[in-house]
């Protein structure tokens, strides 16, 4: 994946940021609505960069924000903020 | 300082009142003839100076204190805590007035997010006392344009007041989502409120122009042409209401997709507001709203009557001058025709000089939303941005 949709990637670290808990990969899927096989890809794409992880839970596989994704949502607000703003 | 924003909108009220002044002045002395400036003459003269005053005081106060403002006072304004600020408060139903000035209030309407500018009652009468003492009806003119900007001045104090100011950075991620959300929803509604304003102004010209077109024909046809012209003066009235009529259908029809789609991003962003804890996407939408925001910044400084109105004033002045001293002066003396080409030409350069540099500010902005876009994928990568 060359160029992300920023959209998908910026719902999914959102969706993630607000969940307390690992959250399962399909129920994951259908919030940040997309269809599987792109939200696959991008989920790929995102823990290749450390922006998310996926864990085995109770026989499932679930998806959570790292430390490194919850940095990256934090400096996209801000830089949402900013622009926003007329600051950048 | 809001002084700007009062007298883009006050030179429009300034230019009805004269258009309206010019029509009455020719009826009045088709209707009751006088000859030179003898007492009944002055008499009609000073009537008709009063009466143009009153328009423009009138007109003018309208256009303060009915609009309502977008303002982000971040929707945390409480009577307790306005009144522990040292702030006057009186509650309105679904509003609050607040005392931001000695003479002016702010309506701020629930959700905090628009103002009306209203003056207090101390003020109101002032501007009742003095339209009625003669000559000083324009001072209420002055008055009200003082008491707009005062609460445009008070009301910004009483934002930062009440928000705080800090660098964003450190401001809670949550914070900074409805921060974001409240001034995206300033922008979005300030660019609704220069598009209405736009094809308000450009209305109120439409009709100007028809009315000095109507006392030009009004001119032609009158008495001292001689009788037998109503039928011409019928037929040209019903030409040029007509013809305005038809170019408001127009200019309402260009101008109606633009107030539609902002009007429907104000709305979709204070219903994101409403609906923080939803099933929305806030930073889905507010990554909608990016790009849309050099379009706004470009609708708040687009438009050569909005971005400098003293300058419009100019070029108006400097057209109206050139036309005059031609039209009198010309015919008796050709050092008129120079003199008044001069400054027409004069009026041309400063409108073209306005309209590069608003060319040129709006290049300039897309190349910044380039950079800025390139920014945000660069912070998406590992340690990018840090």
């Amino acid at each position: 994946m060359e160029r992300p949709d920023l959209y998908v990637v910026a719902r999914v670290l959102e969706r993630l940021w607000r969940e307390p808990s690992p959250i399962l990969r399909t129920r994951l899927q259908v919030a940040v609505g997309t269809n599987y096989d792109v939200f696959s890809r991008y989920l790929d794409w995102m823990t290749e960069r450390g922006l998310t992880a996926l864990i085995e839970e109770d026989g499932h596989q679930k998806v959570v924000l790292t430390d490194g994704g919850r940095e990256a949502y934090r400096r996209l607000v801000v830089w949402i903020n900013e622009v926003v703003h007329g600051r950048r | 300082m809001r002084w700007r924003r009062a007298l883009s909108s006050w030179w429009f009220a300034g230019l009805i009142s004269l258009a309206v002044g010019i029509a009455l002045l020719p009826l009045l002395h088709w209707l009751m003839p006088f000859d030179g400036l003898s007492d009944e003459g002055a008499d009609y003269l000073l009537f008709f100076a009063h009466l143009f005053f009153l328009i423009a005081a009138g007109v003018c106060l309208l256009i303060t204190i009915v609009p309502w403002h977008a303002v982000d006072l971040g929707g945390r304004l409480d009577r307790s805590a306005l009144t522990k600020a040292g702030y006057e408060v009186v509650e309105r139903g679904g509003s609050i007035d607040v005392r931001v000035a000695r003479w002016s209030v702010a309506r701020i309407r629930e959700g905090r997010t628009a103002f009306r500018a209203l003056p207090h009652r101390t003020a109101l009468l002032v501007m009742v006392l003095l339209p009625a003492i003669p000559g000083l009806g324009v001072g209420l003119f002055l008055f009200s344009l003082y008491i707009y900007a005062q609460c445009w001045e008070g009301v910004e104090a009483l934002s930062s007041k009440m928000r705080g100011v800090g660098p964003a950075e450190d401001r809670r991620v949550e914070e900074l989502m409805v921060d974001s959300l409240s001034s995206a929803y300033i922008l979005a509604r300030d660019a609704l409120d220069v598009e209405k304003g736009s094809y308000q102004d450009r209305g109120l010209v439409l009709v100007s122009l028809a009315l000095v077109a109507w006392v030009v024909l009004l001119a032609l046809t009158g008495p001292t042409s001689g009788h037998g012209h109503a039928l011409l003066l019928g037929i040209g009235t019903l030409i040029i209401a007509g013809a305005t009529a038809g170019g408001v259908l127009l200019l309402r029809r260009r101008c109606q997709e633009d107030i539609a789609r902002e009007e429907a991003w104000a709305e979709r962003i204070l219903a994101a507001m409403r609906d923080r804890e939803g099933v929305s996407s806030s930073v889905g939408l507010l990554l909608d709203i990016c790009p849309e925001v050099p379009r706004w910044l470009e609708v708040r400084r687009r438009g050569v009557w909005n971005r400098a109105p003293g300058k419009t004033l100019l070029i108006v002045l400097l057209f109206i001058s050139g036309g005059q001293i031609m039209a009198l002066y010309g015919p008796g003396w050709w050092g008129a025709y120079l003199i008044g080409a001069g400054l027409i030409a004069l009026g041309t350069g400063l409108f073209l000089d306005e309209s590069v540099r608003a060319r040129k500010e709006h290049r300039r902005s897309t190349e910044d939303w380039d950079r800025k876009l390139a920014e945000l994928y660069l912070l998406l990568e590992p340690g990018g941005g840090r």
